[in-house]
């Protein structure tokens, strides 16, 4: 059956995808104890209305279209941008999946080069993912491998039954017809066939037909073909170019699933079920529903970049309280948070900064000095004290500060560089520690850092920032005193389209960042340019509608992020 | 002083020929005096080392340089991945008495340097002392060292014309020889003019038909598109050449002896005899390419044992092609443009990637047969200062085992060790005499020393 004849659905959040994913990753299981104000857990009901391709949202307010850190409007062009042609060489990971999928080897394991991480800190920067001699080494041993996994006589012949005679004269271009479609996600042109066919021929007669098939796969994997998703399009006579219906389904696959398109969605194309924009839109919603846990894969990828949890197994704290199994547990608690907000609840940035939820367990629990949650991860709801949404997390608190004590400087960084976009210069040389003063706690070395003018001028935008998150120590932990002293946790949030504000504490700042346009254009940014493999200056303007779709939420993180695909898989592009 | 780069001629040593790229061994000998007389340390018969230079000039910044607590490689360095069990990473390592551009003078020969303005320094650099030790143990070789540098300075009239030289015998600098058909021709006199090898008729090189012509139809189809267009061309550049299949083809490691360098060959129109258009951006980025087969030809099959290869220089702005295609200059992205600089810092340790990937290959120098030439070499990557101006913690690594002498596959923390240390531990790696090492203060940083 082709994508074609499938009955179109509305949008697959709705029905049992997100609540698969959150039962799945939560346990939606577990008692609690009650202690300082912990409540039983529920499940929050959806806050936002289903979205599918035919009702997108409108953009309301067209005076805010993404604005930078200074209140400027970013997207006054009069013509909308295109997103550019280009060539997206496979990630690691989509390489390995592309394999493993195409070749029908699930298990096949290979190691390639990491990925580069771009000047955001995403790791799928098309710019940077090129093929270079290293990679053209290790991609030709990694297809060697592949190819002779695949011809290993058991997989064979399951795979290709018609290997069995090996004087075959049709299999090679069966082959060629079905695993080459595969890995080229598009059939192979004439000449193609051709260039295998009549070398694989040689082969065969000179050996036999499971040494021309290693060959032709071998050769198939290092093939530019493989190697690089095309959005070259084909030029038209308005100067833009369309990409054709195969392209459309690599950006589908990949965006969405983390994988190639499978012989279904290839069919699909071929038989012009994917050739309007309107057949590209509602195919990004049909694979969003078909594979809900792999869409959930490639966005917890990106989520893990964008907020940089890899470190947490890493970061160094001079506390025996700061096990392993306590950075497991931060780590799970972030996940189920993130799939409880992002996922069940369908949120965008500003429930994610407010929510009032976060997922425990005992252990974790009882570290914080929360509270006693037992019988596994369980829905909570925060007493006021604890702060609410993704800043008061434990991981991201641990994570960005030091060893020994919390970093105001650290923490306020992280708001700036990933919540608000603003870049900040680094150290700048001989710079080394505190200024000479008498200080029992950490805010007070650091408000000397702001009473120092030669620092005050980047420290103003960190630590006072950062000052926020004083109730929590440098493991994530609630605290109420540091060396004696009552916590002060006020602050200002400067250099915001808003001017300047106070806040006190890290509930008022976060429902302060919550309602700056520029949060809401920032978290865009980085999943606009996760989306389509461009930095987030080159996906400025191309996506306006959906950008204020999140930022007024009308869309949620994961509505956004598919109506990008969906735009960007539909789109023509510039010349 | 030449005004312009001397070109090499086999014959009697000459002051010209003392600074060619190719160091005469008579004429290195007859320049370093001190050398002459026993120097020679107990060392255990085996083939014979090699040691090759490769500064990174204008420093590294350390968050994209060193592997993270994980271990992880990063922007600049992931393209170590494919050759980490080679590589040692020497992290804390200062300059010592020097700093900022003018520590070029230091970093390989000790000597403090406290300004722009201080005098050359009248000693050796460590490619010369080891390059002595060397033929002391094994014999000479038709040329005990050679220099090569893509566009080495502005232009070739103010090369080497004094301060910013970073090899030097105790008389004078070595000159850095620009242009790769020079340097080829010299090396290997008989080749020139020779066609290439024939690409044995196996299915490699079925593959590698096929993969070209893929490449061929995909630019044809991006046509117009400078990103893809770049990444196809590096891509292209990336697959094997038709010599190294002959090579691979045959077994033989020999057969680069006789080499058909591609590289070399492609600019051979454009460069040969000339002395001024290796000085030109346009050829900077292919002549390193070329410098980088010769290096390793040369390397493998004994023509040499030490060789140098200099990037622009310090505070340069050479234009440095990156992963997109752009070109960037290379000392100023060092202030202001973080991101480009780490792009073209990974661009230039792809080429030092290249050359060790050259190296894995069996020694054709070692009897036994049992190591490849990487095995029994060091390439060693080091850093003047930081884009900051500060020498202390430089970008520093190395990769090869130096005869198993060098540890690798390993960070070694050496806060507070300096040039020094490291270049005392190269001298007992490779048997350089204690006399001859004294320059550098005889304590060696034991770390990176197999015990």
């Amino acid at each position: 059956m082709t994508r074609a004849a499938r009955p179109s659905r509305v949008h697959p959040l709705t029905s049992s995808a997100g609540a698969l994913i959150f039962c799945w990753a939560a346990a939606c299981i577990g008692e609690v104890e009650q202690d300082q104000g912990t409540t039983t857990g529920s499940l929050p009901n959806a806050s936002h209305p289903p979205v599918t391709p035919g009702n997108r949202p409108v953009a309301s307010d067209t005076n805010i279209r993404g604005t930078t850190g200074d209140g400027q409007d970013r997207c006054t062009a009069p013509v909308q941008p295109a997103l550019p042609r280009q060539l997206r060489r496979l990630t690691s990971s989509e390489h390995l999946a592309s394999l493993q999928t195409a070749l029908e080897l699930p298990d096949f394991a290979a190691q390639l080069p990491p990925d580069p991480a771009g000047p955001n800190g995403l790791n799928n920067n098309s710019q940077l993912l090129i093929v270079g001699p290293t990679f053209v080494d290790r991609a030709a041993h990694i297809a060697q491998q592949a190819a002779r996994a695949f011809t290993e006589p058991a997989h064979l012949q399951k795979a290709l039954p018609c290997s069995d005679d090996v004087q075959s004269a049709t299999c090679a271009a069966y082959f060629i017809n079905r695993f080459g479609r595969r890995v080229f996600r598009r059939p192979l042109t004439e000449v193609e066939q051709a260039s295998y066919l009549s070398r694989m021929q040689q082969i065969q007669r000179e050996h036999d037909l499971p040494s021309a098939l290693r060959w032709a796969l071998a050769t198939l994997l290092q093939s530019p073909n493989f190697l690089y998703r095309s959005e070259l399009g084909t030029p038209q006579p308005d100067g833009t170019a369309l990409l054709d219906a195969y392209e459309a389904a690599a950006i589908l696959a990949y965006s969405l699933t983390g994988q190639g398109p499978d012989d279904a969605l290839l069919d699909a194309a071929r038989d012009g079920a994917l050739d309007t924009p309107e057949d590209r839109r509602q195919a990004a919603f049909d694979l969003l529903h078909e594979h809900p846990l792999l869409a959930k894969r490639v966005l917890d990828n990106f989520l893990d970049q964008w907020l940089g949890l890899a470190a947490l197994q890493t970061v160094g704290k001079d506390h025996p309280a700061f096990t392993p199994a306590i950075r497991s547990a931060m780590a799970d608690e972030m996940r189920l948070f993130l799939d409880l907000v992002i996922w069940e609840q369908r949120g965008g940035l500003t429930e994610l900064l407010t929510s009032r939820n976060t997922v425990l367990d005992g252990t974790l629990s009882r570290f914080y000095g929360y509270g006693k949650v037992t019988q596994g991860n369980r829905v909570v709801q925060r007493p006021s004290a604890w702060s609410t949404g993704l800043l008061a997390q434990g991981s991201l608190l641990a994570l960005h500060a030091s060893n020994l004590h919390s970093s105001p400087t650290r923490r306020g960084h992280f708001v700036r560089s990933r919540l608000l976009c603003q870049s900040l210069p680094a150290a700048p040389e001989g710079v080394d520690g505190f200024p000479p003063v008498d200080a029992r706690t950490t805010r007070a070395r650091h408000q000397a850092l702001l009473d120092t003018p030669t620092c005050s001028e980047c420290h103003v935008l960190m630590d006072a920032t950062g000052f926020a998150f004083e109730t929590f120590d440098e493991l994530g932990r609630l605290r109420s005193e540091e060396a004696g002293e009552a916590i002060e946790d006020s602050g200002v949030l400067v250099g915001t389209s808003q001017g300047n504000s106070n806040f006190v504490g890290a509930t008022d700042l976060s429902r302060q960042l919550a309602a700056l346009p520029e949060t809401h254009a920032c978290l865009a940014g980085f999943l606009s340019s996760y989306a389509t493999g461009l930095s987030p200056q080159e996906t400025q303007c191309m996506f306006e509608e959906e950008t204020t779709a999140l930022r007024t939420g009308a869309m949620g993180i994961v509505d956004y992020y598919v109506h990008v695909i969906a735009t960007s898989a539909a789109s023509p592009r510039g010349m | 002083m030449p005004l312009t780069p001397p070109r090499y001629s086999p014959g009697p040593a000459s002051p010209m020929q003392r600074r060619a790229f190719l160091q005469g061994s008579v004429a290195s000998l007859a320049a370093l005096p001190f050398l002459q007389t026993g120097r020679t340390q107990a060392f255990a018969p085996g083939p014979p080392q090699r040691l090759v230079l490769f500064p990174s000039l204008n420093g590294t910044r350390d968050g994209v340089f060193w592997p993270d607590e994980g271990g992880n490689l990063q922007l600049i360095t992931e393209p170590l991945a494919p050759i980490l069990p080679r590589v040692t990473f020497i992290r804390g390592l200062s300059i010592a008495g020097s700093a900022n551009h003018y520590a070029i003078r230091s970093m390989f020969t000790g000597a403090p340097i406290a300004s722009y303005a201080d005098p050359e320094p009248a000693i050796a650099s460590i490619d010369q002392l080891v390059a002595h030790a060397l033929s002391e143990r094994h014999g000479t070789t038709p040329t005990p060292t050679v220099h090569l540098g893509a566009r080495p300075a502005l232009h070739a009239n103010a090369a080497f014309s004094g301060r910013q030289n970073i090899f030097r015998t105790t008389a004078e600098a070595v000159t850095v020889e620009a242009n790769p058909v020079t340097a080829h021709d010299a090396l290997w006199p008989s080749q020139v003019g020779t066609a290439p090898s024939p690409p044995a008729a196996d299915y490699q090189d079925l593959t590698q038909a096929v993969l070209r012509e893929e490449l061929t139809r995909l630019k044809n189809r991006a046509a117009g598109i400078a990103r893809a267009q770049a990444k196809l061309r590096l891509h292209d550049r990336g697959l094997p050449s038709a010599a190294q299949f002959s090579q691979a083809a045959s077994g033989s490691v020999f057969a680069t002896c006789k080499p058909h360098l591609s590289r070399v060959e492609a600019l051979r129109a454009a460069l040969q005899g000339s002395i001024h258009t290796p000085y030109t951006d346009e050829y900077f980025a292919p002549i390193l390419d070329a410098h980088i087969d010769i290096l390793s030809h040369a390397i493998t099959c004994g023509v040499t044992r030490v060789a140098t290869l200099q990037s622009g220089w310090a505070d340069g702005n050479v234009l440095m092609p990156i992963a997109d295609g752009s070109r960037l200059p290379w000392h100023l992205s060092s202030h202001d443009n973080a991101g480009g600089y780490a792009l073209i810092q990974r661009a230039y340790l792809e080429r030092f990637v290249r050359l060790i990937q050259q190296l894995e290959v069996p020694d054709p120098l070692d009897p036994t047969g049992r190591s490849m030439v990487i095995d029994n070499t060091c390439v060693l990557w080091m850093s003047e200062c930081e884009p900051n101006h500060s020498a202390n913690s430089v970008s520093c690594l190395y990769a090869g085992s130096a005869g198993g002498r060098l540890k690798t596959q390993t960070v070694i923390h050496a806060d507070g060790a300096t040039n020094m240390h490291l270049l005392a531990s190269l001298c007992q790696a490779y048997g350089v005499a204690q006399a001859d090492a004294a320059q550098f203060g005889g304590n060696a940083l034991q770390e990176v020393l197999q015990p």
